[in-house]
């Protein structure tokens, strides 16, 4: 802890990895622990992003063309195109069942077993769309906790050697303290991203899931000739 | 199909996960980095050793003395007076030495004369401080048998270095160590002197302490910028002493801002390595 520079011109220009290279365990645990989260909370970022970003899109593309074409096979052709479409699954979802009815001759509660066919696939849809967001809000709430914890752990020990040292100037305060913050700097580092992520993430897919509840309805009268 | 699907999730998933991994590395190794692209020159590193020793009760020599001599490691001794800071104290016998390893084109051939002049100073001064001290009259004789012992040493290495450096005289770029480029390093040697100089006035240390740190090392590496500033200290290997590790950390805080970096002679911004280290203390 002793090798920061006390001037500001030594504080502007060294490293963290110099900054650091004499904190302590429990500081390193903490340090390690916020890396891994903000790791996490990127990769997560990164990847729900590009997967509602695709599904808001698909979906949008496949509303225009579902209204557009009066005839549901030709939608269940052109609902391939949208994969990761979060609506055009769950219509693909409902035709399946509605063809297999067909197939089978089975007329009675036939509408009904559609409906449940589609709002099976909505629930497994809303599922897909919300996993990993949970983890993003954790971080935002524990990770500047958990910096905090690092930084008031690093900044007791750092007046326990203070205390031995038996000097209080800046100079012997001034280097501990300034480690100890790194913990929180860490901690907000990691949430703040966190929080902006789960926020977007939790809009997007309040959308998606008003849209798939919104449209299930038309879907399930499109099988039965009632658009 | 769905399970095809959950596996290209994950493995899309996994691939963010490699590239936050990546960044996270990227962004936390760029402090680290960043100062090596400040250094507009970096040469290849030349080792060169740079000896202090001090000797109680001898204030008026000379600072510093020059002695660089030719080896595979080009070695460059240098002996001073080290300002004793407590001379009503004449039976503390103080010999602080300071190796520096400078990252940058030093010289193979050696300033004999120099180092022989140091030598003839080193001894009047004592002779003059005799008097005055002599009950540090064992350490001054046994400083300068090491002295001595030295030069000898560095004889041999000169003929040695001699004859190694005319045969690598056809050798080019920046490491060849030939006379010319000795000639050239000049100004770098008057500033690693003058570098030396300052971080040794600069360093402090308490007798009672240092007891505990003696035949402890302290290896730091400083990055010097043109302008004299030094941007960067990096602890390479510290001691188990933190009053030690501090002394040496105080020294450097202390010492910056450097004079500039001599233009030409490859100084654009340095690094330079010092491992400081206490010997010879005597309560």
């Amino acid at each position: 802890m002793n090798n920061i520079a006390s001037t500001s011109m030594f504080d502007s220009k060294l490293g963290i990895i110099t900054l650091l290279s004499d904190a302590g365990a429990v500081v390193y645990f903490v340090l390690a622990t916020l890396l891994l989260f903000s790791i996490v909370s990127w990769a997560i970022i990164a990847f729900k992003f590009g997967y509602v970003r695709k599904s808001l899109k698909e979906s949008k593309a496949f509303l225009d063309y579902f209204f557009e074409v009066s005839s549901v096979d030709k939608a269940f052709t052109k609902s391939e195109e949208y994969r990761s479409g979060s609506l055009s699954r769950v219509f693909r979802s409902g035709y399946i069942e509605y063809q297999a009815l067909n197939c089978k001759g089975e007329s009675r509660h036939s509408r009904a077993r559609v409906a449940l066919a589609i709002k099976r696939e909505a629930n497994a849809e809303n599922k897909r769309l919300a996993s990993l967001v949970p983890f993003l809000a954790t971080v935002g709430n524990t990770a500047p906790f958990i910096g905090l914890f690092g930084t008031v752990w690093g900044i007791m020990t750092s007046f326990h050697s203070i205390g031995l040292t038996q000097s209080a100037s800046l100079a012997v305060v001034a280097p501990g303290i300034s480690e100890a913050l790194i913990a929180t700097a860490a901690g907000l580092a990691a949430a703040i991203p966190a929080v902006m992520g789960y926020n977007y993430f939790t809009q997007k897919i309040t959308i998606i899931e008003r849209d798939i509840e919104e449209f299930s309805s038309d879907f399930l009268d499109s099988f039965f000739n009632e658009l | 199909m769905k399970k095809g699907q959950i596996l290209y999730s994950e493995k899309r998933f996994y691939l963010w996960l490699a590239v936050a991994v990546l960044l996270h590395g990227v962004v936390l190794s760029a402090p680290y980095v960043l100062p090596l692209f400040d250094v507009r020159k970096h040469v290849e590193p030349k080792v060169v050793s740079i000896t202090l020793v001090s000797l109680p009760g001898a204030e008026s020599a000379p600072a510093l003395v020059a002695n660089p001599s030719p080896s595979a490691l080009p070695q460059q001794e240098k002996s001073g007076q080290h300002p004793e800071s407590a001379p009503s104290l004449p039976s503390t016998s103080r010999a602080a030495r300071i190796e520096a390893v400078e990252k940058t084109a030093l010289p193979k051939s050696s300033g004999k004369q120099e180092l022989s002049n140091a030598l003839e100073r080193l001894k009047q001064s004592v002779g003059k401080a005799q008097p005055q001290y002599s009950s540090s009259a064992n350490t001054v004789k046994s400083a300068l048998a090491e002295l001595e012992k030295r030069v000898n040493s560095e004889k041999v290495l000169a003929v040695e270095g001699a004859s190694r450096g005319a045969g690598g005289g056809g050798v080019a770029g920046g490491n060849s160590g030939t006379g010319k480029e000795y000639r050239g390093s000049s100004a770098a040697n008057a500033y690693k002197m003058k570098i030396t100089t300052i971080i040794k006035r600069n360093w402090e240390l308490a007798n009672p302490r240092l007891k505990s740190s003696f035949g402890m090392k302290v290896s730091v590496r400083i990055t010097i910028f043109p302008d004299g500033s030094i941007g960067q200290i990096l602890f390479v290997k510290k001691s188990s002493s933190e009053y030690l590790n501090n002394s040496v950390k105080k020294a450097l805080e202390k010492s910056s801002p450097l004079p500039p970096l001599p233009k030409g002679d490859g100084f654009g911004g340095v690094w330079v390595g010092f491992v400081f280290t206490p010997e010879g203390i005597e309560k």
